[in-house]
């Protein structure tokens, strides 16, 4: 046994003396988007009633379902029971939305209990089921928030993410707002374990009204919990303790102690991290005792470890070494690794701090040893997903040689095209060759016409495309500066208007409050309309963000509007441009689509923003009237061809094609520059 | 009665935080103590008028809203700061956030929103307008990432006529379309699939039940 840790070993020890998991968490408990609200839901013994009578329809499969998600919080095998009845009966009855949520269901059942390749079958039958029906709306969004649920709970933090913010807009949308509120606080605490806790706590406030709106307590608790442990984690103890506070608060109202546990061990570990250990102790032997009456193997352990801490700070080595020795009894009972290896972390420093060497290297050791085996588990783990890669992999050369066959026959083609092609060169090369040899003819006999031409084109040219900078330059600093102008001036003032307004509040006689409070609304109304004047002047998204996110930003500006709906596309660009390309080309899509929303008459419109590793594009399509190229000169013709000296300032070209029938299509090529 | 919360405000505009001031006069636990129209000024006068609480705008000349606030957090962490300001846009209030701040309401906030703010920072906890955290979280939220969802509808449509092994002019004058808009819509498809070949494309129609759709 090496006596000298290693150093990178040592640094980490360090780094986990700060970050061991005192808090106790309840992830598991929002796994699940559950409730169908589609039957008001009455007792459940009523409802067996209502079943014992019922027809075999798809009624039936929704009381069922009901019944599910009422006996999953109280009896888990009945409400397996019921989901497989619902599965069952809407597979004889091929109502396909019965048997989406009864897989949900079951899902949830098997996830509960950890088996999480079981109930991932169960919601990829139930996304085979959506894709069947074409449901593209909430319940597909139900779907994909519990597989995000899952792939959390398999500790694949990224791929959960992705999947819940690619969900969460179509339940905001749609107003499933229980489903909605426990997204956002899944992905809180995604955010927490990877550190973000910013964003982990914008999340878990928003997710905290929303409980308060549904009247949620086990989840407003829970919520306060969380916001208590990004305080914490944000060593902001004082805003710790408020908020683990008001969680205990909420979960002395419920029947579930277990909520009580996690909000006592947290105002505990706060008193403990700012040493007032007789404060903690008090909280702690409370939440030890609450997560002992409910049998709680890893509450228990978890407040036997801060306990000790407690004590090992407040100099009582003895008892903190009898509770450390406690908690490792339980944990190792539990299986619980993490546990064991910190309890053998603390119990290495207790006996150091009480003088006793020899049985601070025995703690050691153990903990060197867990510590290795969590090391080589998570190891073999990442071996695990590289062979299942490497399969897919392998899996994937299977289909490119079933392919072959129609890629051979997709070549035989295009064989007999180079055939034809070559045919065809031939004789095109001829006539080229034959006018090529007039034209050189004709050149050299207005030779010197045309150099004089060209030098004079070239100082043109110059000159004009200085012009152009110079008026873009203009355009932009002149832009800016009118937002900044609108933002300091009339925005403030507006804003000084609406508090002013505000002090009458208690003075408006009875018959003038609704045209007072009119004149208050349509003061947030002409600010939010100013605030979109202002972000179509300044560049400011574009230049901090980039060429995305401002067209993803002005799409959503302009959809609100309620006009015409854009659909905003882009795929390939993954780095940022050439600053004076930037703004070009997001003027001139601004340009494009403004004439648009004035001109087209359409309905719907495509934004495409996409790159190569040769050119940039922009498209804009839209279903409208189109327009007569001739008649634009007057009306749309400013914007025309201000879109034209854009393009052909930044060296690109546009096109642009219209009918009555299709609507009209511009197209915006840039080339890339090295 | 406990004692009253105090207020110092930060603005560069006089007339907002009259306004402000008239607006909490007669609300008793709160109390304005001071006011400043830059960060610096603020920094000055924090020490005369140790304020619970600092309404802080974020435009501000000299030392911005967001330096000021970095710097109360550093030297005065039990000082707490609300943003009072009428930006909404993620990068600032991210940037606020970092800086530590415990509240963000936008300027054109309502009285009762003010106090309700006020009240909750001051017992500790963290008040954010729902303007504010709804923007963000739409923000960070993408649509479905399907590759089927990368297509718009114009080149779904266009795929489904490739598969049938038509060409691009006939297909151009199926849907009334020029030909090289065609192409560049079949082009612009492969590539955001990342398919070479129409025998790739037709399998690609073929897993995704393309005809479908």
């Amino acid at each position: 046994m090496d006596l000298f840790l290693h150093p990178s070993k040592d640094l980490w020890l360090q780094l986990m003396k700060k970050r061991y998991s005192k808090n106790i968490f309840f992830i598991t408990l929002f796994l699940f988007a559950g409730n169908f609200q589609l039957l008001k839901a009455g007792n459940p013994d009523s409802l067996k009633q209502v079943l014992k009578y019922a027809k075999e329809d798809t009624n039936k499969v929704n009381t069922l379902i009901v019944l599910c998600s009422q006996k999953g919080q109280i009896d888990g095998d009945e409400s397996l029971k019921y989901s497989k009845q619902a599965l069952d009966l809407s597979t004889k009855l091929n109502y396909q939305q019965g048997k989406i949520k009864a897989c949900i269901h079951l899902a949830q059942y098997y996830s509960a209990k950890g088996e999480y390749e079981q109930a991932l079958k169960f919601l990829t039958d139930a996304l085979k089921f959506c894709a069947e029906i074409k449901e593209k709306g909430p319940l597909l969004a139900k779907v994909n928030v519990c597989i995000a649920a899952i792939y959390s709970g398999k500790g694949d933090y990224n791929k959960s993410l992705k999947l819940y913010l690619s969900n969460i807009n179509i339940l905001d949308k749609t107003n499933q707002k229980p489903e909605f509120a426990k997204a956002l606080y899944n992905i809180s605490i995604i955010y927490y374990y990877s550190h973000k806790l910013d964003e982990s706590k914008i999340y878990a406030l928003r997710s905290k009204a929303l409980f308060e709106e549904l009247k949620d307590t086990v989840s407003i608790s829970t919520s306060f919990s969380l916001l208590g442990a990004i305080c914490y984690d944000k060593e902001d103890y004082s805003a710790a303790l408020v908020y683990y506070k008001k969680s205990l608060e909420q979960a002395e109202k419920l029947k579930d102690k277990s909520y009580l546990a996690v909000a006592l061990n947290g105002i505990g570990i706060v008193y403990a991290d700012t040493k007032e250990y007789s404060e903690a102790i008090v909280y702690l032997k409370k939440a030890l005792a609450v997560g002992e009456e409910i049998g709680e193997q890893q509450t228990v352990v978890t407040c036997l470890l801060n306990l000790g801490i407690c004590y090992s700070g407040s100099n009582n080595q003895t008892e903190a070494i009898k509770l450390f020795n406690q908690a490792l009894t339980i944990a190792k009972k539990i299986g619980s690794k993490h546990s064991i290896k910190e309890l053998y972390y603390f119990m290495t420093e207790a006996h150091e701090k009480q003088g006793n060497f020899k049985a601070a290297l025995a703690s050691l050791q153990q903990f060197t040893i867990v510590n290795d085996s969590i090391y080589n588990e998570e190891n073999s783990q990442q071996i695990n997903e590289l062979s299942a890669k490497y399969e897919s992999e392998k899996k994937a050369k299977e289909i490119a040689i079933l392919n072959k066959e129609l890629i051979t026959k997709e070549k035989d083609r295009e064989l007999l095209n180079a055939q034809v092609q070559q045919k065809n060169s031939i004789v095109f090369g001829t006539i080229v060759g034959t006018i090529f040899l007039v034209l050189i003819l004709i050149l050299l006999f207005n030779r010197k016409r045309l150099i004089q031409y060209n030098k004079y084109q070239a100082n043109m040219n110059l000159q004009r495309e200085k012009n152009a900078v110079d008026i873009l330059h203009a355009q932009e600093n002149e832009q800016v500066r009118i937002a900044k102008d609108l933002h300091d001036g009339v925005g403030t003032y507006l804003s000084t208007l609406k508090i002013n307004l505000q002090l009458y509040e208690g003075f408006v006689p009875k018959e003038k409050t609704d045209g007072y409070q009119n004149a208050l609304n349509l003061i947030d109304v002409i600010s939010i309309e100013l605030r979109n004047i202002m972000k179509n002047l300044s560049n400011e998204t574009l230049h901090e963000h980039g060429l995305i996110t401002a067209f993803e930003e002005l799409v959503s500006r302009v959809n609100n509007l309620g006009v015409i709906q854009i659909d905003f596309y882009t795929h390939g660009l993954n780095k940022r441009l050439n600053e004076v390309i930037e703004s070009n080309l997001y003027r001139i899509g601004q340009e494009l689509i403004t004439n648009c929303v004035k001109y087209s008459k359409g309905s719907h419109a495509t934004l495409q923003l996409l790159a190569d590793d040769t050119s940039t594009t922009l498209m804009l399509e839209d279903n409208g009237v189109g327009f007569d190229a001739e008649k634009v000169k007057d009306t749309a013709g400013m914007g025309i061809k201000n879109i034209n000296d854009r393009v052909s300032f930044i060296k690109g070209t546009a096109r642009f094609e219209s009918n009555s029938l299709n609507g009209t299509l511009c197209f915006v090529e840039i080339p890339n520059f090295k | 009665m406990n004692a009253p919360i105090k207020i110092l405000i930060a603005d560069d505009h006089q007339m907002f935080i009259d306004g402000i001031k008239a607006l909490l006069n007669e609300i008793t636990h709160i109390q304005i103590v001071g006011q400043a129209i830059n960060g610096k000024e603020v920094i000055e006068k924090l020490n005369n008028y140790s304020p619970d609480i600092v309404l802080m705008d974020i435009g501000m000349a000299e030392l911005n809203g967001i330096e000021t606030t970095e710097w109360i957090t550093k030297n005065y962490p039990k000082i707490k700061v609300i943003a009072l300001t009428m930006y909404d846009d993620h990068n600032r209030i991210m940037k606020m956030l970092k800086a530590g701040v415990k509240g963000y309401i936008l300027k054109n906030t309502s009285k009762n929103e003010l106090i309700e703010a006020i009240n909750a920072v001051s017992s500790g906890e963290t008040y954010l307008t729902k303007q504010v955290t709804a923007s963000i979280i739409k923000e960070s939220s993408k649509p479905n990432h399907n590759p089927i969802s990368l297509l718009t509808k114009r080149e779904i449509q266009i795929i489904k006529l490739v598969v049938k092994s038509m060409t691009s002019k006939e297909i151009a004058d199926e849907l009334g379309l020029s030909e090289l808009t065609v192409t560049t819509h079949r082009k612009n498809a492969m590539q955001k699939l990342e398919l070479k070949n129409v025998a790739a494309l037709v399998k690609f129609s073929i897993d995704n039940n393309l005809s479908e759709l």
